[in-house]
């Protein structure tokens, strides 16, 4: 299912009204979940329910044998490899573009994979405590608003309120305007602005603009609609489990604003910077390595898993890396950005676009034909600036804008709105927007991952 | 309690309703700022119900076109595309040019003013004192929806000439339209009239469209954009995010522009032969609605040009060229004259420009661009400076 659909909005406020009945409330999430993920396919459900049932199967004996341990998080990686890559560790030039292709990949399987192998290393590490019960440990990893694109949560973030929830019945307590708001925010970043986007940037990587400014034009277009998109995603994700009593981690802080490569991946998809820290980076050694070439071998490698995770393509290991090089340029040239913040804003921000190119790009031809297009001088054309560019400076000014509502005094604002009038407003204007008609298919971007 | 559940279920309501007006406000924004170019618009609800086409353009409507590509467009008075002008008045001493058709002379992806009708006007109008081009193309038009059209409109506006723009398998293919899709069922008597079905007719969804209900939703449609995106939403279906994916698979799978299409094929044996019953029969009805067009240059003394175009490529010559002298042949019998709007159009293409090329916005499928709607104009208005100037 689709957030952006009204068909998920009905199903929501079904789902909504059924668990506010007493005691029922945790099977209710667990049917959800069961349903939201049907319309995925039957053999996607297999599949997640085989990797559930084996994981908390597993879980209570990895703390007991090695062995154990090392097979779950092999069984759990070779199912990604599997099922994500195998084309591509098959043939290394039959690399997936999933911008072009349908989604052969099962749905979530990236995100539940490693939300599993994170609860497998945080038992061992004695970090979190065993989920003992099955539909606990099922809803932890299904639960449907972070089930296909994240956040990657971690049983410590909820498995206390999942608890609460099937000992007591309880919820957290809700501000419904708070979660709403969410909601809405949300559906303006993907239905408003990100899938208003998508046909721009889609004629912009179909084929290779003439000029730099149809080039630059193109991918700037795509720095805000991922953005928009993803950020979209989580916002309703973050929305719906509030409503639901479930408080998710959030997963973006205004990341076009960082000064440097490393504080970007601190606002970016935090959830799996935290987990590729935590559960590769620090244990290859983090930042206790010594020497620039063993650092830059680290990074390099690290990121480019990183990228590798967001599909099986030689653009996204090259994305990866880039990055990695990049932060390794921050932390060598830290005397010089940390007294010049503008330019090191300016210069992440550079980095940031010019690296989309590879992200988005269906091969690495075509990514470095584009990039080649960006740097090659050519005559601009002044009609084609005035409204193109205003709307990137608007949306540039939204991105500003959303640190000023998304902090403690946006959620006071909420608490203190909290009334019927509200939720009428907050409901309408959701309903009105899943109205808008679809001209293209235009699911989550990082539902292809 | 029952007094406090009551006052929150009218204040919730009541945030529902401030909900649509500020949803309304924002698209009535976004209209005015060049963000209707990007960001979600209504789209205009442009048709209504007519008793004898079954459908047609409804009078006096404003709004943003966004399918292929997004346009402002707007009709007039007399329920067709308005070339940009909402003020015509009839002047006895003016010539009228009608152009007939389809939605490629609708042309709703383009302005009113850069539609190939309207840049025929303004060709002609430098050349020619008081001459008026009417669009009086139509979305999903059949011949016999064309042959109405052409009855109504040439009497209305007094057209001096009425140039149909009609593809062979258009003619071939639909001339008996009787099923399929959206479009209203017809069905012919003994003479080879063709009508709309009673059944129609008589159908729930064209009763309310023709009652007071149906007037009072065009009228919310003419001052509401929340109204027109429901209605939108309503004929697209409410779940139709879960039939998107279907829809995307078919339209992929027709499209196939380097072979000479099967319809083309079926349609050109159709016209080219006359031994089987199909083919007798398709002739007999074509001559048929022929012979009204000639009743009606007659009646009405309107010069009655056919003009034949399609995008096909690569169909075979001798089949191509047989079907064409049948077809001429038929327009002779009935005194209509013809012209091949194609091969003509193909003398006008700019340097490595194909006809294929004349189609399609973002993507080579669809109707005419921009380059297709100059090429068009420049084709048309040489060819009624060459024929019609002096009369």
């Amino acid at each position: 299912m689709r957030f952006d659909a009204l068909y998920f909005l009905f199903f929501f406020a079904i789902v909504y009204g059924l668990s506010k009945i007493p005691r029922i409330g945790p099977a209710v999430y667990i049917l959800a979940s069961f349903l939201f993920y049907i319309v995925a396919g039957w053999q996607d459900l297999a599949l997640i329910i085989t990797m559930i049932i084996f994981n908390y199967g597993a879980s209570f004996y990895v703390s007991r044998s090695k062995i154990v341990f090392s097979t779950t998080v092999a069984i759990n990686l070779a199912t990604l490899l599997y099922f994500k890559y195998s084309s591509f560790l098959g043939s290394s030039l039959g690399a997936n573009e999933i911008f072009n292709t349908q989604i052969i990949i099962p749905l979530g399987i990236s995100f539940y994979v490693f939300q599993m192998i994170a609860y497998q290393v945080d038992i061992v590490r004695g970090t979190c405590r065993q989920i003992t019960s099955f539909p606990r440990f099922y809803l932890f990893v299904a639960f449907f608003p972070q089930l296909i694109a994240g956040p990657i949560v971690r049983a410590n973030d909820i498995s206390n309120q999942i608890n609460r929830l099937f000992k007591k019945g309880q919820r957290n307590n809700t501000i419904i305007s708070l979660g709403l708001g969410l909601c809405l925010l949300g559906l303006v970043k993907k239905v408003i602005l990100s899938d208003s986007l998508a046909p721009i940037v889609d004629s912009n990587f179909s084929t290779m603009p003439d000029t730099a400014l149809a080039a630059w034009q193109g991918v700037l277009t795509f720095t805000f609609q991922i953005y928009y998109d993803f950020s979209g995603y989580s916002d309703i994700a973050l929305g719906l489990g509030y409503l639901l009593g479930i408080r998710l981690p959030i997963n973006f802080k205004q990341p076009y604003l960082a000064k440097s490569p490393q504080e970007f991946w601190q606002r970016w998809h935090i959830t799996l910077s935290q987990w590729v820290r935590d559960y590769l980076y620090i244990p290859l050694g983090g930042n206790k390595i010594k020497g620039p070439i063993k650092q830059l071998t680290a990074l390099i490698l690290v990121m480019t898993l990183m990228g590798l995770w967001h599909g099986a393509n030689w653009t996204f290991a090259a994305w990866g890396a880039s990055w990695g090089v990049a932060i390794l340029l921050w932390r060598i040239g830290a005397p010089f950005f940390n007294k010049r913040p503008l330019v090191s804003w300016l210069g992440t921000l550079l980095v940031t676009v010019i690296l989309w190119v590879f992200f988005r790009a269906p091969n690495m031809g075509f990514a470095l034909d584009y990039l080649q297009i960006m740097f090659t001088p050519s005559t601009l054309n002044m009609n084609n600036l005035s409204w193109i560019w205003s709307g990137m400076i608007v949306l540039g000014g939204l991105h500003l804008l959303e640190g000023r509502y998304y902090n403690l005094k946006g959620i006071k604002l909420m608490k203190k709105i909290n009334q019927p009038f509200c939720w009428g407003i907050l409901i309408g204007l959701c309903f009105t927007i899943l109205l808008l008609p679809k001209a293209l298919d235009n699911p989550f971007i990082y539902f292809r991952f | 309690m029952l007094f406090r559940a009551f006052k929150k279920t009218c204040l919730f309501c009541c945030g529902l309703i401030c909900a649509a007006f500020l949803f309304e406000a924002v698209l009535r924004c976004i209209e005015l700022t060049p963000a209707w170019k990007t960001l979600p618009v209504a789209e205009v609800s442009l048709y209504g119900p007519d008793a004898k086409t079954a459908y047609t353009h409804r009078k006096n409507v404003k709004g943003i076109w966004t399918t292929e590509n997004r346009a402002k467009i707007s009709t007039n008075e007399f329920a067709i595309r308005s070339n940009g002008r909402h003020n015509f008045t009839k002047n006895p001493d003016a010539k009228n040019i009608g152009i007939i058709g389809n939605s490629i002379i609708e042309a709703l992806q383009v302005a009113d003013i850069d539609t190939f009708v309207s840049q025929t006007e303004e060709i002609l109008r430098s050349r020619i004192n008081s001459i008026n081009v009417h669009n009086l193309g139509l979305s999903g038009t059949t011949p016999v929806i064309e042959l109405e059209r052409s009855k109504y409109f040439t009497e209305l506006l007094d057209l001096d000439t009425l140039i149909i723009i009609n593809s062979p398998a258009n003619l071939t293919h639909r001339i008996e339209y009787s099923q399929g899709g959206s479009l209203p069922f017809y069905t012919m008597d003994e003479i080879g009239n063709i009508r709309i079905n009673r059944k129609y007719l008589k159908s729930r969804g064209y009763k309310i469209r023709t009652s007071i209900i149906g007037d009072a939703f065009y009228f919310l449609m003419n001052h509401s954009k929340l109204f027109t995106v429901l209605n939108n939403r309503m004929n697209r279906g409410l779940l139709d995010e879960l039939q998107i994916n279907k829809v995307q698979q078919t339209a992929h799978s027709s499209e196939n522009t380097n072979t000479c299409p099967n319809e083309a094929i079926e349609s050109l044996k159709i016209l080219s032969q006359t031994q089987d019953n199909n083919s007798q029969r398709t002739h007999a009805l074509i001559n048929h609605l022929l012979g009204q067009y000639s009743a009606l240059q007659n009646r009405t003394g309107v010069k009655i040009i056919y003009a034949f175009y399609d995008n096909w490529k690569s169909c075979p010559k001798t089949l191509t060229q047989s079907a064409h002298t049948a077809l001429i042949a038929m327009l002779e019998n009935n005194n209509i004259e013809y012209y091949d709007l194609k091969s003509d159009l193909k003398s006008h293409l700019p340097p490595n420009i194909t006809l294929q090329d004349l189609r399609g916005f973002a993507s080579p499928k669809g109707h005419l661009n921009y380059t297709g709607h100059q090429v068009f104009s420049s084709t048309l208005s040489n060819y009624i400076i060459n024929n019609y100037s002096n009369e």
